[in-house]
């Protein structure tokens, strides 16, 4: 169970202050996948890095009990472009305390590429980083997912051995999810929530969630 | 619940913490040295020659050195004490800044980043340290210290203040672009004025009123005295390093508590 508790996320720009979350209590369930809706700009992928720890509330605590949470998927800037492939699942493999063998063994069997794993990052397009990204997630076992936006890399041949993988994945872990495209939603999430004026709304199935998104982008100007 | 933090969980989280810093720590020996022909060994080759160029210039002015017999003897007891200041001072200042796009995996903090970065640096330093020994004792040039326990405790308070001021740097670059800079210059200046090439006795007296409150100085003059039988400084102010460095460190610390909520990591 990870726990949201009296939590406030503000960020300051040049026009003014942006609220993400203004005092906001709510519990996200275990067993059940979550699609996150939410107009451009509404916070959904700080709410995604809140959820992850890697970005702190201004005020409340968050409490993950134990849940092993993934880094916000789709995202690859983790990888140090001067490093080799190899050595950047070495250097993840270490903070996540997972064998380095296995890792790589899967990874280089999964993303498909080659000799390049041995090859700087930066050497790589962005597909292959993609691949690298995705690869290296799928090698570690988390509890929940977190999943911004993915786009689909690389070939048809590709996407169907990514979704087998994501679909086999979800049998024992859950996906928190952002994406604009509402079948990718509907496919992977049962509820939903809609992220506004800095409140979060639970629905019991993501069909509602994407009901009340629909109306919200037709108030839309 | 806020507050209430077991002995247990309190281990656990410097379990962690340790492992992270580690794999910092191998990652950035990768980053820093592993790409270059030489790698590691320019890393402890560079005092070495810095010293034999500053030995090499003296020795052509042909004046005698300050204190004892060689050059080459007296900048190994300035240029490594000043070096275990500057090293952890300037490498972990650019830690937090350098390493943003890399903390997207959450259990990485900032401070880890800053950890990895000190330790590393001090472990080179005693590795260089070792390397122009060996060398020196390879080429009979006077090299064991007259009181190795204050030698030793002189390298200590200047790696200290070279942490405490590395912790501070980091932080303080977060906020101001320019930091990096401004602190370059002071390096620039520390590297004239810490004692290296002299004596502090050889300089005017009113300038010392001002000059014996630089930390920095006071490390070199803590190492001389261990290092040089009969070499006693009536500037010394023994806890300054040690003070200084304490007291950057905590100020980073308390700033980095303060804002860390503010500060976005992306």
């Amino acid at each position: 169970m990870i726990r949201f508790e009296n939590v406030t996320k503000r960020y300051r720009l040049k026009a003014g202050v942006k609220t993400i979350l203004e005092n906001a209590s709510f519990e996200i369930p275990r067993g059940r996948s979550l699609g996150v809706l939410g107009v451009n700009g509404a916070g959904k992928s700080t709410l995604l890095r809140l959820v992850s720890g890697s970005e702190l509330p201004d005020r409340g605590r968050i409490t993950r009990n134990g849940v092993s949470i993934s880094w916000p998927l789709g995202f690859s800037g983790s990888f140090h472009g001067s490093l080799s492939g190899r050595d950047n699942l070495k250097f993840a493999c270490r903070v996540y305390s997972r064998d380095v063998e296995a890792v790589t063994d899967f990874v280089q069997s999964f993303a498909e590429l080659g000799a390049h794993l041995d090859e700087p990052v930066n050497t790589y397009s962005s597909g292959m980083k993609a691949r690298l990204a995705f690869g290296l997630s799928m090698a570690f076992n988390f509890d929940v997912y977190l999943v911004d936006e993915i786009t689909a890399v690389g070939d048809a041949r590709f996407k169907a051995k990514c979704a087998a993988v994501f679909t086999n994945k979800l049998e024992k872990s859950d996906i928190i999810m952002v994406s604009h495209s509402m079948a990718t939603l509907a496919q992977y999430c049962s509820v939903g929530c809609v992220l506004r004026d800095g409140k979060l709304e639970f629905y019991d199935s993501i069909d509602d969630a994407i009901a009340v998104y629909n109306s919200l982008m037709k108030d839309q100007p | 619940m806020a507050g209430s933090i077991s002995g247990a969980e309190l281990k656990r989280g410097f379990a962690l913490q340790s492992r992270i810093v580690g794999a910092l720590i191998l990652r950035e020996m990768r980053t820093r040295f592993g790409e270059r022909q030489f790698g590691y060994a320019w890393a402890l080759l560079e005092p070495l020659v810095q010293i034999g160029i500053l030995s090499g210039m003296f020795f052509l002015t042909g004046a005698r050195p300050p204190l004892g017999g060689s050059y080459e003897t007296f900048f190994l007891t300035g240029f490594i004490t000043f070096a275990f200041f500057r090293g952890p001072a300037t490498q972990a200042a650019q830690s937090i800044t350098a390493n943003r796009a890399l903390l997207s995996f959450p259990p990485v903090r900032n401070i880890d980043t800053v950890w990895a970065r000190i330790i590393l640096e001090v472990v080179t330093n005693i590795a260089a340290l070792g390397f122009v020994v060996l060398i020196f004792v390879f080429l009979e040039i006077q090299v064991a210290p007259n009181d190795p326990l204050r030698v030793t405790y002189g390298l200590l308070s200047m790696t200290v203040l070279g942490a405490g001021f590395g912790i501070f740097n980091a932080i303080i670059a977060t906020f101001f672009k320019s930091w990096m800079m401004l602190w370059g210059w002071f390096m620039r200046v520390q590297y004239f004025t810490t004692g290296i090439f002299f004596i502090p006795e050889k300089l005017p007296p009113f300038a010392l009123e001002y000059m014996k409150w630089n930390p920095s100085m006071q490390g070199v003059i803590i190492v001389r005295e261990g290092f040089y039988n009969g070499y006693k400084s009536a500037l010394l102010i023994e806890s300054l390093p040690f003070v200084v460095g304490l007291s950057f460190a905590l100020l980073g610390l308390v700033i980095e508590r303060l804002y860390r909520r503010r500060v976005s990591r992306l």
